[in-house]
């Protein structure tokens, strides 16, 4: 029988914790400074392997590092400005590319451009070219020539920004009264797919011209369609991967259009999704799907089987609320691994967005990295299939 | 009174010793115990006279009508305990020896054989005296066994090991053995019960109706530790006839050790091959797979390998010759799929191959036999009027053709259909004995004249 998903929340269970923390740290620090140490957090828990911890998060310029001025940051054109902590406002998406992390604020109106290495967190406006501004982006990605593609449905457009940070071009506003650019992605030959919520489909876009090549996600047969997509990526080798709230599922494609499979479901069984929503690929093929209505990230190999979930609520540290964009990268392993418990080797570092719970000191961006503790490798295939024989 | 005494004991010990020597000259004479002075082999103090060692004299005149004048100076192993170190102190002891009944094996005064024993070195009749002989009088023999030399293996007293053997099972075997030993100390795989378990967990050490001493004839030995290819064995559509032949398990397994993985003589081609190697095996006779391989410029990626299981499973399987998965006989097969998206037909293909060649009219990803975006492998192969095998344009097991097109043509009852393939940069073209010439073209479609 498959587990269910721890789903409680607990708002009386976080008061009471809240008020241990607080007459503990009083007890001891007498209210001074509170530096609560806890413990790592892994998932799935001990005394299974450690597959994932959570590392730290980011909801603020001094999260990021050091250097907690805004500027100096090639892709901007913000310009010099005073010392001020720039909190990051309600975002939706997130991508991660070239060592730089990329957040779609979309209350904000902006795109955040994280730089882990040089600390550095601002913001691209649109500011000096009222062409470039944003209203409510909700996610974006970015192209093997640096160019950055937002989706921004409240202008009803994609805005391209080039590597500097300036305006370069937009597409998309003649997409049709009832299209919705929700997500963006780049495919291996070069293509923009632009996820239409509006109309179900996934627009294959020339990402220089905004042209309109052919559409993915529409058959006759409602159960290989998209309705009310929310989120797309695109792996190494081109296949396509939506998140579709319309039937709390997976739904994978090829680049010909082809309909391939589907997975999940609805459920608050292991496995099954409520309100998919960010989806990302790595270079392994493990896919990630963020699940709001769940409010965790599953993990599913290439034939849909669920590998594990992570980030479920209830938790010291690590948990996610109301999770929305995911991205998995491999830059900077170096700099993320001092978050990691001793022994745990980082192989790849998976960002997540919290749409809200900052009141319970849940960050804006979560960071998980993914793993292995050195010394406790799986049993090898060999010798169960081994042991089956005996059977 | 004391002297009285005096006299009689010394008396009594004149006597005593006065007789005794003249026993040892005058027991064993022509007329008195005659049958002893014929023993080959005497006991030593029969030997040497001294039968007073064993023998008392209890009343003077002797020999006594209907009575008798000596009894042992013990009883029973007492007796012989007076000059041997006394047994049965070990795990495991011999009945009679137990019970201190040494005369059930020994003559005391000698016997024909070494060590008091009527026997020689073949010691059959005495042990078979108690023992059931059924066992030792099987179709195939120890050798040991055969000869009756049962102390060879077994302490006639007593041991620490069990069946009274005179050492643990497998160092008693390789004692003899050693060749073996040798042999399996430098072999790369070794079948993990002759490494670690008694030789006697798969042979009976006395004798069998099966050849090489198996407890039973194989497959049936080996599927006992085996379980599951035992189920799989009684239950396989297509065996593979060796293993119900009298070779059976051993017909490619080593049954000791091997120099390869799945205790294989060789490599997994080598061995097939082995056998697979003339136009004359089975009826109608299979195909000579070697001749087939030989020389080919193009090899099926496993045979490259030098595979052969990743297609045929060699113990059996319920598939169209032994193959992992479905695929049809026949050369003409509608493909067929599951409720479930299951691929029926080309189950054992499309584990390696990507199972979306066949699933879509119209491709730019699943294959390159396309015009345009034409999938010609769905034409061919999934084509409602007549579906075609892969045989009838690959070879599955090597060729001289690029991507495993026949060369040669494909067997079609008395003739060789030509396929005439050709191959360009972006597509090519067949002329076979199917249909007319025609091109592909994955850039430029060509266009077909209706």
């Amino acid at each position: 029988m498959a587990r269910r998903i721890p789903m409680i929340i607990g708002e009386r269970m976080m008061t009471k914790l809240a008020m241990v923390a607080f007459v503990t740290i009083c007890a001891l620090g007498g209210c001074a400074a509170p530096q609560v140490k806890i413990a790592p957090v892994f998932f799935p828990p001990p005394p299974e392997n450690p597959h994932v911890q959570y590392l730290t998060g980011i909801s603020d310029s001094t999260d990021v590092g050091e250097n907690k001025k805004q500027g100096g940051f090639s892709l901007l054109v913000t310009g010099s400005q005073a010392d001020v902590i720039r909190k990051l406002g309600k975002s939706y998406g997130i991508y991660a590319r070239n060592g730089k992390i990329y957040v779609a604020e979309s209350t904000g109106g902006a795109v955040v451009v994280i730089d882990p290495v040089k600390g550095t967190l601002d913001s691209i406006t649109g500011a000096g070219d009222p062409r470039g501004t944003l209203k409510s982006p909700v996610n974006v990605t970015v192209d093997t020539e640096g160019y950055l593609y937002v989706a921004d449905p409240a202008r009803k457009d994609i805005v391209v920004f080039d590597p500097a940070g300036k305006f370069a071009r937009s597409f998309g506003s003649d997409l049709g009264n009832y299209a919705k650019i929700v997500d963006v992605a780049i495919s291996p030959e070069g293509d923009l797919y632009a996820l239409d919520m509006g109309t179900g489909v996934v627009r294959v876009l020339d990402r220089m011209t905004g042209q309109e090549k052919r559409t993915v996600g529409k058959f006759d047969a409602l159960e290989k369609s998209l309705r009310l997509p929310d989120g797309i990526a695109v792996d190494s080798a081109g296949f396509i991967y939506v998140t579709n709230i319309g039937n709390s599922k997976l739904m994978k494609y090829d680049r010909d259009g082809n309909f391939l499979t589907a997975f999940g479901g609805m459920g608050d069984h292991a496995g099954n999704m409520v309100r998919p929503k960010g989806v990302a690929v790595d270079d392994a093929g493990r896919i990630f799907e963020v699940d709001a209505g769940l409010g965790l990230v599953q993990i599913f190999n290439e034939q849909g089987r669920l590998l594990m979930y992570f980030g479920q609520s209830g938790l010291p540290q690590g948990s996610l609320n109301m999770p929305a964009g995911i991205s998995v990268t491999k830059d900077n392993l170096d700099l993320y691994q001092k978050f990691a418990a001793p022994g745990f080797k980082l192989e790849e570092v998976i960002f997540v967005i919290n749409q809200y719970g900052q009141e319970y000191h849940i960050p804006r961006v979560s960071i998980y990295g993914l793993g292995h503790m050195e010394g406790k490798e799986e049993p090898a295939a060999d010798s169960k299939k081994e042991n089956s024989e005996k059977k | 009174m004391k002297i009285n005494l005096l006299q009689l004991l010394s008396t009594s010990c004149i006597l005593l010793f006065s007789s005794s020597f003249s026993f040892a000259d005058s027991c064993v004479t022509t007329l008195c115990h005659p049958a002893i002075g014929e023993i080959k082999n005497l006991h030593q103090p029969v030997k040497d006279g001294d039968c007073s060692s064993c023998h008392q004299q209890k009343i003077k005149e002797h020999p006594v009508k209907g009575g008798k004048s000596f009894e042992l100076t013990a009883k029973d192993a007492a007796l012989c305990s007076q000059c041997h170190d006394p047994k049965g102190k070990k795990k495991v002891v011999h009945p009679p020896v137990k019970e201190g009944d040494c005369l059930a094996c020994h003559k005391p005064h000698g016997g024909s054989g070494p060590y008091l024993l009527d026997v020689g070195e073949n010691q059959s009749e005495l042990c078979l005296g108690c023992h059931d002989a059924a066992p030792f009088k099987q179709e195939f023999m120890h050798g040991p066994v055969a000869f009756g030399a049962c102390t060879k293996c077994h302490d006639p007293h007593e041991s620490g090991e069990k069946a009274l053997l005179k050492g643990p099972v497998r160092d008693l075997c390789l004692n003899c053995h050693a060749d073996f030993a040798t042999a399996m100390k430098e072999a790369a795989v070794v079948h993990p019960p002759v490494k670690k378990s008694p030789c006697t967990s798969c042979h009976n050490p006395h004798g069998t109706p099966t050849a090489l001493l198996l407890r039973k004839k194989m497959p049936d030995l080996c599927v006992g530790c085996h379980v599951a290819l035992g189920k799989k064995l009684a239950a396989v559509k297509v065996p593979h006839k060796p293993l119900t032949q009298e070779a059976s398990c051993g017909g490619c397994h080593a049954t000791h050790f091997a120099k390869a993985r799945g205790l294989l003589a060789g490599d997994e081609k080598s061995v097939c091959l082995g056998c697979h190697d003339t136009d004359k095996l089975g009826t109608p006779p299979l195909k000579n797979i070697k001749k087939e391989l030989e020389g080919k410029k193009y090899l099926h990626g496993p045979i490259q390998k030098g595979m052969c299981t990743p297609c045929h499973d060699p113990h059996g399987s319920d598939n169209f010759r032994m193959l992992k998965g479905s695929y049809p006989a026949e050369l003409y097969e509608q493909h067929k799929e599951g409720k479930d998206g299951k691929e029926l037909t080309y189950e054992l293909c499309l584990t390696c191959h990507d199972k979306s060649m066949l699933r879509f009219t119209e491709t730019t990803i699943y294959t390159k036999f396309r015009n345009g975006k034409r999938n010609l492998h769905y034409v061919h192969v999934v084509g409602k009027r007549k579906g075609r095998t892969c045989r009838v344009c690959h070879e599955p097991h090597a060729s001289d053709g690029e991507k495993l097109i026949g060369k040669e043509g494909m067997k079609f009852g008395d003739w060789r259909i030509p396929l005439n393939f050709t191959i360009t940069p972006t597509g090519g073209s067949c002329a076979p004995g199917c249909h007319r010439t025609l091109a592909y073209d994955r850039d430029k479609p060509v266009i077909y004249k209706k």
